[in-house]
């Protein structure tokens, strides 16, 4: 019997499917939005430009193998190769020039549900464009961007040139996921793994002076709570340890519509992480957090059904306790008072959960008695 | 380790086995501990040990772990070799070992992974588990050795739909027919349901996490607990009599969850070596729609006997049949199969009465059947034992008299309404269909029952008017003068239609040879006992002698042959043969591994025919302990215990 090569699993067919179905069946409305808040940067508190400008679609997801297993942000796309982002970008600068606050912003974020250096979604020119636009302002000390690993790698240059024109710290978000490269390959579905182009990336942004900054996913489909925790811990620690990346970002998964994550969810294949694991990840890792580094969690859908939720109703006090951490980088004193029946219930899912031997994990956060013979 | 595991008791599908694994013993049905084996191979790794403060069996099962883990390696031999390197000695205190789930296995084809646990299975030397999950029907599992341990963790969700869970036991059985089976988080009060349609082990994760939700577990119903301090628990185990020591009520209710969940173990472990675990299966499934459906579809199910084939054939308890899944269970049917395919109506019968059935067993001993034999006897003379008694009861149907003595005719009770279901007269009408097709259509036939067994009868005469079918009108009893009258009228003035009288040695010879066909199949009565075969009588016991041989001893509830009788037996048909390896036995009992073949239609408690592979010859008779696949296919245990060897 000859044994086969371990041969990754891809579950690129299953996303794509899932994509197209998607695709086909929403009504499409680009995202456009801009907003003015309060934010926390590299160097502390202030007011910070939030941008969501559509491109034509992310490249990864736009692919053959569907892109991400939880990502849904391509349906925030146009799917139009004639998009020109720099149009939308114009109209929303316009606006935020006529806010009062515009002359205390200190940074600029700008999401392009995508890769911002790919040039198959902003064009060289139009990247240049942005750039030179935001540079105007002196107020202006940051400009925050996300993109693949492999595009930073392949477009260093162009970044290079940005960084000349901005001549202030620009910080790439990129989506690391995990550092395992199974879970990477087979769960979520990237193209690219830890060792080989997160790393180089992170050395090639901080040769020029710009910087990433990690996202890390809490609870990849797949794993149970238990290993989630364990490998959203283990992520941090290899990134902040074998990288010179100094901040992270925590994000709890919640289910976008038209994902694989989505579909999952649906078939109760899937149940979003608990709130208690969030604080589990963050009061772990703490060791790991060097000198001048940063692990932030910013969760969305909070103590809804489709994001990380506890029994209800603690959820609102664990999530001030998780912002507080985000902005303080330490737990407040109210910590040790944070209790709720539904802990003990979180401690007895993590430690048994694998030992249902099955897809489905227990029924769910917050157990309802039927009074007849149920199943759990 | 190699576990050896020796099946050592069967009802339906459920069985005790004692498991032998580094010299400790395990029996089954019991409860697993599941553990997870912390990551040896990767110091950097964070892997959280999770330490389980209540341990609640001593039988651990180990789950190695998970996939992702192992990411750092790039093919499989590598984690083979991981595996055999690092883990080889970890892994000795665990009872059994499994690979964990494949999380994604619905998402893409498993092809490789069978091939992957076969190949893990020979290298490594653990007692191997691995999960069978419903997307796994498609691939190719064959080439794995008997006896591994099977987990299916889907049972546990499938179950609101039962068909479903059906065909998922059927498949299984199928493809793992020795596998030890384990469910995990299934409720208590679903084991023995659970252990009557295969499954080995279970786990105490139900009542914890009903306990960790303040549910109280019992046998009548659960209860949800909102106030501690008022409730009063109605039970008495040990839990429950020390609740005050207890540090806080969370930890009582576990402890009571716990002790629930063993105690039904102990109950099953019980009933099974009683031959009487359908029984406890049968109030149990009375719980719930779900299960009571199960268990329907599992009985009905002419496909695949799941239940049948490891039934025993006799058991030693009388059978009491009170609910409506009794008219399907295995024993009832196995009676009903055997009665239509080896029961062949004697060919000197010239007439046949159908009569009631009687409290007491056998029928024959009962007052009743006492009175109407003296009245047959004053009516017909020498000429009754040419009459074929038929007892119609519910829910054997028919009894012929020449059977009244096997298991279950012989051993049963069933609550007498004076009501019959559909159900049970199409059964009556099944048999009596099965029965006079054998007969031409001039046998007369007299019915003397009353209602509602007339009713029955009369629709029946009216959808077979073929048949020459005489309905007597029975008003009071078949116990009362004036009706017992009118069967002696009856049967004198049909006195002359009966041409020559049957010699009564035939007719008690028949006794024999019915239940011997019974027994050992259609041919075996005539081989066994020829014409000139003499009955003698003991007391009351009845022998059967041919050329002053003892050939068999009517008992109750099963007919005794010799050594004598058994080797004719072997010589003359093929049934119910066991194949020895060796040319010789010694001792009184052949073990598995010594069995080369058995017939397939073997079941438990048969009398089996033991004969050597080498020389073909007939060596001894003796009583199978398993069924005939078993017998073939395990490699441990008792075989057949042997009753009497050819000298």
């Amino acid at each position: 019997m000859a044994v086969q090569k371990f041969q990754f699993f891809r579950i690129g067919s299953e996303i794509h499917r899932t994509r197209v179905l998607g695709f086909e069946n929403r009504s499409r409305k680009e995202k456009v939005f801009s907003k003015i808040s309060e934010t926390t940067f590299s160097f502390g508190q202030g007011l910070a430009i939030t941008m969501v400008i559509p491109t034509v679609g992310c490249t990864w997801a736009l692919s053959k193998s569907g892109g991400c297993s939880m990502c849904g942000y391509i349906n925030d796309s146009t799917l139009d190769e004639n998009t020109d982002p720099e149009y939308f970008f114009d109209i929303e600068w316009q606006k935020l020039q006529q806010d009062p606050r515009f002359s205390e912003v200190k940074a600029v974020k700008l999401y392009n549900s995508g890769s911002f250096l790919d040039p198959k979604e902003i064009p060289v020119e139009s990247q240049k464009s942005i750039v030179r636009k935001i540079a105007q302002f002196d107020h202006i000390q940051e400009f925050i961007i996300e993109c693949l690993p492999e595009i930073i790698n392949i477009q260093i240059d162009v970044l290079k040139e940005l960084m000349e024109i901005f001549k202030r710290p620009i910080y790439i978000g990129v989506g690391l996921e995990s550092t395992n490269t199974y879970i990477l390959r087979s769960y979520v579905n990237k193209p690219f793994t830890f060792e080989n182009q997160f790393m180089k990336s992170v050395q090639n942004t901080e040769a020029i002076g710009a910087h990433v900054k990690g996202y890390l996913l809490l609870k990849p489909p797949f794993l149970t709570e238990q290993e989630a925790i364990d490998d959203a811990i283990n992520s941090i620690k290899d990134t902040f340890q074998k990288t010179d990346c100094k901040i992270i970002s925590l994000n709890p998964v919640c289910v976008h519509a038209d994902t694989l994550v989505d579909m999952l969810w649906k078939k109760q294949d899937y149940s979003p992480p608990w709130l208690w694991s969030i604080l589990e990840v963050l009061r772990r890792s703490e060791q790991y957090i060097p000198e001048g580094g940063k692990l932030i969690c910013e969760v969305m859908a909070g103590g809804l059904e489709r994001g990380p939720h506890n029994c209800g109703e603690c959820d609102a006090r664990v999530l001030k306790e998780i912002e507080y951490f985000s902005l303080h980088q330490k737990f407040s004193p109210a910590i040790d008072n944070l209790t709720c029946s539904c802990k003990s219930d979180w401690e007895f899912y993590c430690a048994q959960e694998r030992f249902l031997a099955r897809t489905k994990p227990f029924k769910s956060h917050k157990f309802k008695f039927k009074g007849i013979l149920q199943q759990i | 380790m190699v576990v050896k595991v020796e099946i050592r008791n069967h009802d339906g599908s459920g069985r005790i086995t004692k498991i032998l694994s580094n010299d400790k013993v395990i029996m089954s049905p019991n409860l697993l501990e599941p553990r997870s084996v912390p990551v040896f191979h990767d110091n950097d790794l964070i892997n959280t040990e999770k330490t389980i403060s209540d341990s609640h069996s001593d039988i651990t099962l180990g789950y190695l772990p998970a996939l992702h883990t192992f990411a750092k390696l790039k093919s499989e031999q590598e984690v083979l070799e991981t595996l055999k390197s690092v883990y080889t000695n970890k892994l000795q205190k665990y009872d059994f070992v499994a690979f964990p789930l494949d999380m994604a296995s619905s998402l893409r084809s498993v092809s490789h992974y069978p091939e992957f646990i076969a190949k893990a299975s020979q290298e490594l030397d653990v007692n191997l588990g691995w999960i069978y999950s419903e997307k796994d029907a498609e691939t190719d599992w064959s080439g794995l050795n008997d006896f591994p341990l099977i987990i299916l963790g889907d049972l546990a969700t499938i179950y609101s739909n039962q068909r479903h869970a059906w065909r998922f036991l059927v498949e299984i059985d199928k493809k793992f027919p020795l596998a030890l089976k384990y469910a995990p988080a299934i409720p208590p009060v679903l084991f023995p349901l659970y252990v009557y349609l295969g499954i080995d082990f279970f786990d105490s994760l139900y009542g914890q996490y009903m306990a960790q939700n303040n549910v109280f577990l019992d046998t009548d119903e659960m209860v949800e607990i909102s106030d501690y301090e008022r409730f009063i628990s109605p039970c008495m185990c040990t839990a429950c009599e020390r609740r005050s020591e207890f540090t806080n009520e969370k930890q009582w209710l576990k402890e009571h969850n716990q002790k629930f969940t063993e105690l039904m173990i102990r109950k099953i472990q019980y009933a099974i070596n009683q031959g009487t675990l359908r029984d406890l299966v049968k109030k149990y499934v009375l719980i719930d729609p779900a299960s009571t459906a199960l268990l329907r579809i599992a009985d009905l199910d002419t496909d695949y006997d799941l239940l049948g084939k490891y039934t025993p054939s006799i058991k030693k308890n009388t059978l009491v049949l009170t609910s409506n899944s009794d008219y399907i269970r295995p024993e009832i049917k196995m009676f009903h199969k055997r009665v239509k395919e080896r029961f062949t109506i004697p060919t000197w019968t010239k007439a046949v009465l159908l009569i009631p059935c009687s409290a007491r067993k056998p029928y024959s001993v009962s007052k009743s059947h006492r009175i109407m034999s003296s009245a047959v006897k004053n009516a017909l003379r020498g000429k009754r034992h040419s009459l074929l008694e038929l007892i119609i009861t519910s829910p054997l149907g028919v009894v012929p008299r020449y059977l009244e003595k096997v298991y279950p005719a012989a051993m049963y009770d069933i609550p007498v309404t004076g009501n019959w279901s559909e159900l049970e007269q199409n059964i009556v009408e099944d048999l009596l269909q099965t029965l006079f097709s054998q007969l031409s259509s001039d046998v007369p036939i007299v019915s003397y029952l009353a209602e509602p067994e007339k009713s029955i009868i009369k629709n029946f005469a009216e959808k077979y008017p073929s048949y020459n079918i005489h309905i007597l009108d029975v008003q009071e009893s078949e116990t009362s003068e004036s009706d017992l009258k009118l069967l002696r009228t009856h049967l004198y003035a049909m006195k002359d239609t009966i041409e020559s009288s049957n010699s009564k040695n035939n007719y008690e010879l028949e006794f024999f040879k019915a239940m011997a066909n019974y027994q050992f199949g259609k041919q075996a009565g005539d081989i066994l006992f020829p014409p000139e075969s003499e009955i003698k009588r003991r007391g009351y016991v009845l022998t059967a002698f041919y050329n002053n041989k003892q050939i068999a001893t009517l008992k109750l509830g099963h007919l005794a042959i010799t050594v004598y009788g058994a080797s004719k037996l072997a010589e003359s048909q093929d049934y119910y043969k066991v194949y020895f390896a060796d040319s010789e036995i010694s001792g009184s009992a052949i073990y598995t591994p010594g069995i080369v073949r058995a017939d397939q239609q073997i079941k438990p408690e048969d009398d089996v025919l033991v004969l050597s592979e080498k020389t073909g010859q007939f060596l001894a008779i003796g009583k199978s302990h398993l069924s005939g696949f078993e017998l073939e296919r395990c490699s441990f245990g008792l075989g057949v215990s042997l009753k009497k060897k050819l000298k």
